[in-house]
């Protein structure tokens, strides 16, 4: 892969992902985000325009993704980042419910976050059962 | 609680960052577990015991 961990640092008060701290860091967000700005005002044909953004935007995110697993973290960090992202999802959830009760109507979509986010817990506390 | 991770941190020389990076953590996590204001897992306890030579009942006082 492409980018290294120790070039960017985990987001903490301004969402989720990544943000650089080294001069690298901002060399390979510029290296990634320059070639579609140039892209866009070259006059060519549009499906070749978007069949290399897509290729390009892709590989920037499975190489932040590969940045992101590779990113080391000590015990303090996490338990702070597990207690951040549980109180943003009761948030998202409470905001879902919220919705649903305004509008009256239960949208497919928040079934299926819903329904998809209990797996996922059940799964993660399976996955953690013995550990 | 109470730590003696700095007074055995000063005995070997060490800075925080260098404590930091023999147990592999943040040196954020160093000043928090100097202040108290950290309880540590028994591995990162076991893990600064030994890296600053002495035991964790000596350094952590609950």
């Amino acid at each position: 892969m492409i980018g290294k961990s120790k070039w960017f640092s985990p987001r903490k008060y301004t969402g989720w992902g990544l943000t650089p701290v080294t001069w690298q860091g901002w060399l390979y967000i510029v290296c990634f985000v320059a070639p579609i700005a140039i892209l866009s005002s070259v006059s060519i044909d549009q499906n070749i325009k978007n069949t290399f953004t897509s290729i390009w935007i892709g590989i920037f995110l499975l190489d932040i993704l590969h940045i992101m697993t590779q990113m080391k973290k000590d015990e303090r960090e996490y338990l702070h980042e597990a207690i951040a992202d549980r109180n943003a999802l009761w948030f998202m959830i409470f905001v879902l419910l919220i919705s649903v009760f305004i509008k009256q109507v239960i949208d497919p979509i928040f079934v299926i976050a819903l329904v998809g986010a209990t797996l996922i817990k059940a799964g993660t506390q399976f996955y953690l059962r013995d550990k | 609680m109470q730590t003696k991770i700095k007074e055995y941190r000063a005995k070997l020389n060490l800075t925080q960052e260098q404590l930091a990076d023999l147990v592999g953590v943040r040196r954020e996590t160093i000043v928090f577990l100097e202040q108290g204001k950290y309880n540590p897992s028994l591995k990162l306890a076991h893990d600064v015991a030994k890296s600053l030579k002495t035991s964790i009942d000596k350094l952590f006082i609950f």
